[in-house]
């Protein structure tokens, strides 16, 4: 009778034994794949996470330097320097930026045809130019706005806003469907008709869809932020070159100067060194301008992750350390009560080796199994499992170099927990271990 | 003719606990021998020292003129010698079939049927046979390994005497018919009176005390 053969007899005849341990590698195993799986997404996540998390640093106008000026209508304008295109463009230079962008929010009236045409809101108060008020707001890279970096909005048609975009305009979904709009229509825009103000045709270049919740709904409203005096839905980006041409009569707005300009990196923990990097250009008297981290969400959510990451990693840890412990006891106590069976194969002259060797076979096949179950098994309760904590499901893969190594690894530290049982037996002779068993 | 010569065979636990002093000894093939002795003479571990399943302190053991230990211990008992023990000791998994086939390549049911196994018993667990067929089993084991060397240790410690009458005769014809070498230790004067040549342990030495 070979080997193999005696093998499977005894995994077949010792069939509680054989389920047990079977059982107890399957969940074992399909626990370390999955918890591995969840990982992989939370890793996954959080790589996605730094790219979108829209980690960022201002640069903001000293307001404290300069002081104040009055001009000859009576406005007062601050004295200190405005950021320049320039420094945006030196400061975006620099590796590890992958975008910026500056607001100039205002509120202004949209036409169509020469006609003012209404906000989305129903509570029109019969007043053209008032009717047709939104909250304006120029941007440099509109992809960078807070809003859409937030998901607050969503642009779910045409592209964003760039520093090479010109004379162009983005709507919501609601307010195109409202005045029946579509990308490529021509609006007309102008600041304030009553202020002599120029009016300023634009094209509709992309469509947004608000998408964060709303956080009252009463009397059939949507409001989404009870501070902001415009609904989202009437909120329209307009490109950068837009506020030379509309905001004319006006210091403190266009010109090609802003207040406040922020910058997004692409590796968040690569934040600090990249300020530092900018406070380090020369051309900048640092005197009149602040810069201002903005890495919060970054670094909650990040620490979210970790201790989610560390809570998952624990389990692991402490479910492999108890099943091998278990298994190992298992396995020792097994072959401490084969000491008749090995006794009786060295009696008719079978090598320690071999005898070894089929106690080895029996667990691989039992780890062949159970593996192979665990395989499939990990693949059920992967997505599960991750959506229990808080993943999404087809974000939890199993990948299948991972598996290769867990395999690789559980069989050596199986193959060790069965030769390391066998040592106090096999360290005998066959006399001891016959007279033992008698 | 000599088959297992014993020469100058000195065995000690320790110093001061010798169990053999000097034994020299001629087994020849086609012969019953019995060994007896009382508890704790080493009768066991004369036939453990004869099967290689445990080394002298001196002297050596020759199969066929070469020394065991040379020719190597495990192939001695794969080649050359096979066991029966009072407790049987078969694995409990197995069936007859099965017992029997482990330790040979050749088929068991010729070899189960000459020691008296219906089919039906061939294949039933070990566990669930008499001690006369689980001994009967043991036999056929070691008849199947075609050794020239037979070593049974109380073969009949555990059975009646009827079974022990019927294990005794398949035990000599193994030697008569067969002709291998048969060692049988005992306690029973009267089991040793049915073999060729009765040796008694006694104070560390080996001393023929019948011979036919």
């Amino acid at each position: 009778m070979n080997l193999l053969k005696r093998s499977f007899l005894y995994l077949f005849r010792k069939w509680k034994l054989s389920i047990l341990l079977l059982l107890i590698l399957l969940m074992v195993i399909t626990l370390t794949v999955s918890g591995i799986a969840v990982l992989n997404a939370e890793e996954q996540k959080t790589e996605e996470f730094k790219e979108a998390t829209g980690t960022s640093f201002s640069v903001e106008r000293n307001y404290g330097s300069g002081g104040m000026e009055t001009d000859d209508k009576g406005n007062t304008y601050l004295k200190s320097d405005a950021i320049t295109e320039d420094m945006i463009k030196e400061i975006g230079s620099i590796d590890g930026i992958m975008g910026y962008n500056a607001t100039v929010e205002s509120i202004s009236c949209v036409l169509k045809d020469g006609k003012y045409i209404p906000h989305s809101k129903d509570d029109l108060v019969g007043w053209d130019e008032v009717d047709s008020h939104t909250m304006s707001i120029t941007n440099i890279n509109s992809k960078y706005s807070n809003y859409f970096i937030s998901n607050i909005f969503e642009l779910v048609e045409g592209e964003h806003i760039t520093p090479d975009t010109k004379n162009s305009i983005i709507v919501s979904e609601a307010y195109a469907k409202k005045n029946n709009l579509k990308i490529g229509d021509t609006l007309t825009v102008v600041n304030d008709p009553q202020n002599d103000d120029p009016f300023v045709d634009v094209e509709i270049i992309g469509i947004f869809r608000v998408v964060t919740d709303s956080v009252d709904d009463s009397d059939g409203k949507k409001i989404y932020d009870l501070a902001a005096y415009f609904e989202y839905n009437d909120y329209v980006f307009l490109s950068n070159d837009l506020a030379n041409k509309l905001y004319v009569n006006y210091d403190d707005a266009g010109n090609g100067v802003f207040d406040v300009v922020d910058f997004y990196v692409s590796n968040p923990e690569n934040l600090d060194s990249i300020i530092q990097e900018v406070k380090n250009i020369k051309d900048i008297n640092w005197k009149n301008f602040n810069i201002y981290a903005d890495d919060e969400v970054y670094k909650n959510t990040q620490e979210s992750v970790d201790n989610s990451s560390t809570l998952i990693i624990s389990l692991i840890v402490i479910a492999i350390i108890v099943s091998i412990s278990v298994i190992s006891i298992i396995v020792f106590m097994s072959i401490k009560g084969r000491r008749r069976e090995i006794g009786i194969l060295l009696s008719i002259g079978k090598s320690k080796v071999t005898i070894v060797f089929q106690f080895i076979i029996e667990m691989l096949i039992i780890a062949g199994i159970s593996f192979t179950g665990s395989y499939f098994f990990s693949k059920l309760i992967a997505g599960s499992l991750g959506n229990a904590m808080g993943k999404v499901a087809e974000s939890v893969i199993i990948q299948n170099s991972q598996f290769a190594i867990i395999t690789g690894i559980g069989i050596v530290i199986l193959l060790a927990i069965v030769i390391i049982s066998c040592i106090p037996i096999m360290n005998k002779k066959p006399r001891q271990i016959l007279s033992q068993m008698n | 003719m000599s088959i297992l010569e014993v020469k100058n065979l000195k065995y000690a636990y320790s110093r001061d606990s010798v169990v053999f002093k000097n034994i020299n000894v001629n087994l020849e093939e086609g012969k019953i021998y019995s060994i007896l002795g009382h508890s704790g003479s080493g009768k066991t571990t004369f036939l453990s020292l004869l099967g290689g399943l445990d080394t002298p302190t001196e002297g050596e053991i020759l199969f066929k003129g070469e020394n065991i230990e040379n020719y190597g211990l495990a192939k001695h008992r794969k080649d050359n010698v096979s066991f029966i023990f009072q407790s049987y000791n078969l694995i409990d998994y197995l069936t007859p079939m099965e017992n029997v086939s482990i330790a040979s390549k050749l088929p068991p049911k010729p070899i189960l049927e000459k020691v008296g196994f219906t089919d039906k018993e061939m294949k039933r667990n070990v566990l669930r046979l008499s001690g006369g067929q689980q001994q009967r089993v043991a036999i056929a084991r070691a008849l199947a390994s075609e050794a020239p060397v037979l070593l049974a240790d109380e073969p009949t410690g555990n059975l009646d005497e009827e079974t022990a009458g019927s294990i005794m005769e398949i035990l000599k014809d193994c030697s008569h018919k067969m002709n291998k070498c048969v060692v049988v230790v005992t306690h029973s004067k009267e089991l040793a009176k049915q073999t060729d040549v009765v040796f008694k342990l006694w104070r560390g030495e080996l001393e023929v005390e019948n011979r036919k």
